[in-house]
């Protein structure tokens, strides 16, 4: 009974738009042209992954020769450069600046909020197009290194070489939230642990790896899959950087991204539905490994 | 006494003739608007474009709810083009688009949505005569069937502008107008040797711009799009190659900027150019742009034509239209909110040139005062390319499509990750899909 709104909010506005995704990803709907839209199988799937096998076009149980998207292979090679080098990078980071804020300094509290602010400024326009301002060729980072003897630099943001990882660094830059949370894990660790450890001679890097990392791998756990899945959904800075398209030559075309032009630019609905239920697939997948192979790093103290 | 009777006659007539004329100063004149006969009712308008059109067009609208008290409008300004067409296609796909919406030559990818305009013409658009707006402005807005869809704002051609200031500091004479293809490259090498480091001749607009590629390709006798047998392109590799070969050579020359610097720009406008950030001296831009590109820059700007070469290409177009929403609930009093918007003098007063020469002779009339130095060198460059101009071409299907895919192609160009020979042919496989999809 009183979970009836929850419950029809649920059907209406998050299961049954979800299910008609499905069947539209089946489809080759268009949404300027809904009376022309026909019934063709696994096309778009086909079309997602024909390029792998060397495919250029193919025909569609309907009959009409569908070319396969040369972009998509391009899209999940950039996503998953991103998601598999900026979130270890961040977690370090972050791990790194919680053990140090930790520590009884002076001011400690303040450093904590300075740290912060990126975070809080997260995914917005104006960060990224300040980091737009701060990378391109004539931008003050390049400034920077011209008066310390650099010369002939490139653009960073709009070299392909270096554009995606220029957006790598302003994801691992906003590693406050993460941080907060394993300083709340450090502060869990009870120092008694430390104290016995120093007794028996270990050194504070023994320590680190011995008691904190261990201690610490449930919330490693926790930061590890959510920021994995925060970052299979970038698209506001991806979106901003690259100029409303996936960067230069492509190089920030994120998986979003690219199902974002090919549903709302290109009117292809129906390939970019497909798309979407492709990437849940992929986030479900990597987040069932790290849960399987979490018993193997993951220990709750329960003395096991 | 007769005498007298003469002066008076010719005296007489020269009233007459007077009140003729319109009126040039501002005036509240609801005298020559048509009556509204709905009840209190809401209208949406979007368009794309920057602060300055934006708030030019609220001033517009606030001076049409003074003339029509029973309507309000609502303004919803997009930004740039792109960000507006995205907007409309979800809201049109939500069934939530706006009453009144602004399109440029793409509006037959959304004829669909569109409410036919004839009925309106003589009631609540008064432009259905030449004394009232250029019936030629009607063509281009009309399908095959003869249903017009949408009106005109006016009339905008492509320009190359240049950084005048920069040039005379150079030492070099100012371009020309209607100089040859090969012509323009040997200014701008001549103007390579006279301007400082790290300034190029020209911006990269080998892609940026798909109408420079239809000129170019109209010239070789080779257009892109046409409405032959409802539809049929022309356009060959070889355009392709000719076209991307030349540009390949000034980037070679040191013509036209680095890729890195080209490409931090989008060059959509001039909040992100590198002509206005002064990395090149020349760029091509639409002529109503003009006011606004010499607003971002301390540098004065000066115009001159597109090259000269082969078959006359020179479209003089219809720079946007409005249109209305077939879906929308108070068509009447949108019909009445364009014919304001393209009709009023005092609109026009205050729209000035922002959206292309305006079609109404009323209106033009009506601003001429007004006409500023760019202004001035707009109608000398209608003049003088008057013997090499076209009927305004359609948009080949797929506009946002091909605009993209054009941008990555000559990305891969300027990079070196793709020859010219393979970009050309990538270039005519892209222009065969798109014709067809």
């Amino acid at each position: 009974m009183f979970l009836t709104p929850w419950l029809l909010g649920f059907l209406v506005l998050t299961l049954y738009p979800m299910l008609y995704s499905l069947g539209l990803s089946l489809t080759d709907y268009d949404f300027t042209q809904p009376d022309s839209t026909h019934w063709i199988g696994f096309a778009n799937y086909q079309k997602m992954f024909g390029s792998a096998f060397g495919q250029s076009e193919f025909t569609a149980s309907t009959g009409e020769t569908v070319r396969v998207d040369p972009y998509y292979m391009k899209s999940l090679s950039v996503t998953f450069t991103y998601v598999f080098v900026s979130v270890p990078l961040k977690l370090i980071v972050a791990l790194g600046v919680a053990v140090l804020m930790n520590q009884k300094l002076r001011g400690v509290s303040f450093y904590r909020a300075v740290y912060y602010i990126p975070t809080l400024l997260g995914g917005s326009v104006a960060i990224a197009v300040l980091w737009r301002k701060l990378f391109e060729k004539d931008g003050l980072v390049n400034g920077i290194l011209g008066t310390i003897g650099f010369s002939d630099l490139p653009g960073w943001i709009t070299n392909p070489q270096y554009s995606l990882w220029t957006l790598i660094l302003l994801t691992v830059w906003q590693f406050g939230s993460s941080m907060i949370i394993f300083l709340a894990g450090l502060k869990q660790i009870p120092q008694e642990y430390y104290e016995a450890a120093s007794v028996d001679g270990a050194s504070k890097v023994r320590q680190f790896f011995a008691i904190t990392i261990p201690l610490l791998s449930p919330v490693i756990l926790f930061n590890l899959v959510m920021q994995m899945i925060y970052a299979f959904q970038a698209f506001t800075q991806a979106y901003i950087i690259g100029g409303g398209r996936g960067g230069v030559l492509n190089s920030t075309l994120f998986y979003t991204l690219h199902l974002y032009i090919q549903g709302w630019t290109y009117h292809e609905m129906g390939y970019a539905s497909a798309m979407a239920w492709v990437l849940l697939l992929i986030i479900g997948g990597i987040t069932a490994v790290i849960f399987l192979s979490s018993k193997w790093w993951v220990s709750y103290g329960t003395g096991e | 006494m007769r005498k007298f009777y003469t002066i008076t006659i010719v005296a007489l007539l020269a009233a007459m003739l007077l009140a003729t004329i319109p009126p040039t100063v501002a005036q509240t004149d609801s005298d020559g608007l048509p009556a509204y006969t709905g009840g209190p009712a809401e209208l949406r308008f979007s368009w794309w474009g920057n602060d300055d059109r934006a708030e030019r067009t609220m001033q517009v609208i606030d001076l049409f709810e003074a003339a029509y008290p029973d309507i309000t409008v609502v303004g919803e300004p997009n930004g740039g083009a792109g960000d507006h067409f995205q907007i409309l296609d979800t809201q049109l796909a939500a069934s939530d688009a706006p009453d009144v919406i602004q399109f440029g030559g793409n509006w037959p990818d959304y004829v669909q949505y569109l409410e036919p305009l004839n009925d309106y013409l003589g009631a609540q658009l008064l432009i259905d005569t030449p004394e009232t707006f250029d019936q030629a402005a009607l063509v281009p807005a009309t399908d095959a069937d003869g249903n017009l869809y949408a009106i005109s704002l006016g009339t905008n051609t492509l320009v190359l502008a240049y950084n005048k200031t920069m040039i005379e500091a150079a030492g070099v004479d100012l371009p020309a107008d209607n100089m040859s293809w090969e012509e323009l490259v040997a200014y701008g090498a001549e103007l390579k040797a006279a301007l400082p480091d790290g300034v190029a001749p020209f911006v990269d607009n080998s892609m940026n711009q798909a109408n420079y590629l239809s000129y170019f390709y109209t010239q070789q006798g080779t257009p892109i799009w046409t409405l032959d047998d409802g539809g049929t392109s022309y356009a060959t590799v070889e355009s392709a190659q000719a076209w991307l070969q030349m540009w390949a050579d000034m980037r070679d020359e040191g013509l036209i900027p680095d890729a890195d610097t080209t490409y931090t720009y989008t060059e959509d406008g001039p909040d992100s150019s590198a002509f206005v950030a002064g990395k090149a001296a020349i760029n091509l831009i639409w002529s109503n742009q003009a006011a606004a590109y010499q607003a971002a820059m301390t540098d004065e700007l000066g115009m001159t034509t597109l090259p000269t070469g082969g078959e006359p290409a020179y479209a003089i177009q219809m720079s946007q239209y409005l249109a209305i929403n077939a879906n929308g609930e108070n068509k009447e009093a949108a019909a009445l909110f364009i014919n304001f918007f393209v009709t009023s003098p005092e609109a026009g007063a205050i729209l000035e040139t922002n959206r292309g020469v305006p079609s109404s002779p009323v209106v033009r009339q009506s601003i001429t005062d007004q006409a500023t130095d760019i202004d001035a060198a707009v109608y000398r460059i209608y003049d003088s390319v008057s013997d090499r101009t076209v009927p305004q071409g359609p948009n080949l299907p797929n506009d946002q499509e091909f605009v993209n895919e054009l941008e990555l192609i000559g990305q891969q160009v300027a990079y070196g990750q793709s020859s010219v020979e393979q970009a050309a042919e990538d270039l005519q496989a892209l222009i065969e899909r798109l014709a067809v999809k």
